[in-house]
């Protein structure tokens, strides 16, 4: 390894990796048919396509951020805040 | 070029290397099961001869499907549910899958298009069936589909680290390939530019291979906020299925016009290059019978699918969805499909995607031995562990493979049933050859012995097809059998190319166990701060 690693942070991180990253997907997926103003078919395309993207770019920003607890912090505050949106479009539009 | 701090460097450096390490095993089998299955029609013609193509015009879909569903059904009531994969282009064979009414559970079967012959499929076992599931670990049932997703996954997360941190290299290590430095050094090198060359190759297929895997769990929340929970809509919108109609029942059929294949004919006229594919046959029999025709537009690798729909009774035209006017889930996940099946360049693309599947395996596999390179002076059982499972999983493959292709041919007959036989074959073999890796001491020797079998074994798959058949290379190319000489042609050069490469393997030059002055050394580096990857890169 290069990096020096601690125990508690190679398990943190990497639950940030496997399990914030997914849910930062799954919101961004629920984001896209919900939230965005496209129609069904482009909106589903776009969470297909890009989804995948999202999710490794949030693995990889899991790895880079700063401390473990940011890693965590950020990825699932994005993906509240997506899940939110999503779920006010859901009920409003 | 942008240039990335030491931290993030180290960062993306450990997680290229632990994704790799942790995948890397499983992504071989991948990467070499979908190699072999880009010929998978070829390879179902050479283990089953009553597939093989045989000169004369193609039989009409009613002659072929006809005898299936006789046999399949009981009494005079067809099956309820029927799918058909089309042939293509004279060479593959057709397709049949049904279910529902008097045939009850699923069943499927292999036709001949000029024969008419067909085999039933077998669930597990045969080449292509064994093959096929392995390459997405269907042996595991939908776990194992989802792992290989999972595993697609990581893989692009391997691809985008460690191009990221080959970025500024990545011109120079193209042109730079070593073999005669150090061991450490040539591995690194070849990595380096054999994943270079790849680099579109892996990331197009990780990338379908992950929506692939995991299309199963992905397509949750949008069929349950989108299609009242429907799986079956989610596949309908992306071009899988032609759209609902309503069917009415009609009081008597039509004379004229509502057979199988003069509603293909319909089909392939409704639009320029348009190429059927499919055929769906839903309540066959019935007064409501409907028949869905699906296809691509000939040639083309981005765009979706097309459908028209037919009334099964009455032949009337009661759907048509051009291929030009797909949605965009239709066109993005049908684009997918194309790519990662090789469907649109001909033998050509499938030759040159063989090659590049069995470069991303030697990137897999020199990744692998780089890390054990640079770590040979830490005795860690883990290396140990890594070493050994590389050489008996990855090159325990060759003889593996090498000995099911042969099993289709030689096979006891009576004790055992040939799914069976295939199966123990293939999974027996292969778990010898870990066993094998995980006693002998020198594993160098380990891969020659293993390299050696594989290709000795695959010299003489011709052989067991020319005496089991009668059907020897040049037997089988003055037939027009181009997939039978195919298949033994590639035996041949993958067996000469395993032999060359276990003769290339020096065994004697291979590095000794770590000595004291070894360990000194590695805690002298240790003890300045440089990790063995640091090392390398100075070497490098």
């Amino acid at each position: 390894m290069k990096y020096s690693w601690t125990p508690i942070e190679v398990w943190s991180r990497t639950g940030a990796v496997l399990l914030a990253s997914t849910a930062l997907y799954l919101a961004f997926c629920v984001f896209c048919v919900t939230g965005m103003p496209v129609g069904q078919d482009v909106a589903v395309a776009t969470g297909v396509l890009i989804g995948f993207p999202v999710w490794v770019g949030a693995m990889c920003y899991a790895v880079l951020a700063r401390t473990a607890l940011r890693a965590w912090g950020i990825l699932l505050g994005i993906a509240f805040v997506l899940g939110g949106c999503a779920a006010l479009a859901h009920a409003f539009l | 070029m942008p240039t990335f701090s030491s931290r993030t460097y180290k960062l993306m450096w450990d997680a290229h290397s632990m994704t790799g390490i942790v995948i890397g095993l499983a992504l071989f089998v991948l990467f070499v099961t979908g190699a072999l299955l880009l010929f998978c029609g070829e390879i179902r013609q050479w283990e089953e001869p009553s597939l093989r193509a045989s000169p004369g015009e193609q039989a009409s879909l009613k002659a072929m499907t006809g005898p299936v569903l006789d046999s399949l059904g009981r009494g005079d009531t067809p099956p309820s549910y029927v799918y058909l994969g089309l042939p293509d282009a004279g060479h593959d064979n057709l397709y049949v899958y049904a279910t529902g009414g008097t045939v009850g559970a699923s069943h499927d079967a292999w036709v001949n298009p000029k024969s008419g012959a067909w085999v039933a499929n077998p669930n597990e076992g045969a080449i292509t069936q064994t093959l096929y599931y392995l390459h997405f670990f269907y042996q595991f049932g939908l776990w194992g589909l989802y792992l290989s997703g999972v595993i697609g996954l990581f893989a692009l997360l391997a691809v985008v680290t460690g191009t990221t941190v080959h970025f500024d290299r990545l011109v120079k290590d193209f042109f730079q390939f070593r073999p005669s430095e150090k061991l450490r050094v040539a591995w690194a090198d070849a990595h380096k530019v054999l994943g270079t060359i790849g680099l579109p190759f892996q990331t197009m297929y990780a990338f379908t291979g992950a929506y692939l895997g995991l299309v199963g769990l992905i397509a949750l929340p949008y069929a349950s906020l989108l299609f009242d929970g429907s799986m079956a809509d989610f596949y309908r919108e992306a071009g899988y299925y032609a759209p609902t109609v309503q069917v009415d029942s009609v009081e008597t059929a039509s004379p004229t016009g509502t057979s199988l294949d003069q509603l293909a004919a319909r089909a392939r006229n409704a639009w320029p290059n348009f190429d059927p594919k499919t055929m769906i046959v839903s309540n066959m029999g019935e007064p409501d019978s409907r028949v869905e025709v699906i296809g691509r537009t000939r040639g083309s690798a981005f765009g979706g699918t097309g459908s028209l729909v037919f009334h099964g009774a009455t032949g009337e035209e009661l759907l048509r969805d051009p291929p030009s006017e797909a949605g965009a889930l239709n066109q993005a996940v049908q684009s997918m499909e194309v790519l990662h099946f090789a469907e649109f360049g001909g033998l050509a693309l499938k030759i040159l995607f063989f090659l590049l599947a069995l470069a991303s395996s030697a990137v897999i596999l020199t990744g692998n031995f780089t890390w054990l390179e640079v770590r040979r002076t830490q005795d860690r059982t883990i290396n140990t562990i890594l070493a050994r499972l590389t050489a008996g999983a990855a090159t325990g493959m060759a003889p593996a493979t090498a000995l099911l292709f042969l099993s289709a041919h030689w096979r006891p007959s009576g004790a055992i049933s040939p799914d069976g036989w295939t199966d123990l074959v293939f999974f027996g073999s292969w778990g010898l050859c870990v066993l094998y890796a995980l006693v002998r001491p020198n594993i160098a020797c380990v891969h020659r012995a293993l390299l050696a079998t594989g290709g000795v074994l695959a010299l003489l798959i011709p052989l067991a097809n020319g005496l089991a058949t009668g059907d020897w290379p040049w037997v089988a190319w003055a037939a027009g059998r181009g997939a039978v000489v195919g298949v033994d042609v590639g035996a041949v050069l993958c067996g000469l190319a395993l032999l060359g490469l276990a003769a290339g393997l020096d065994v004697e030059a291979a590095p000794p166990p770590p000595t004291d002055q070894d360990r000194r050394e590695e805690e002298r580096t240790s003890a300045s701060g440089r990790t063995p990857e640091e090392v390398l890169l100075d070497t490098a």
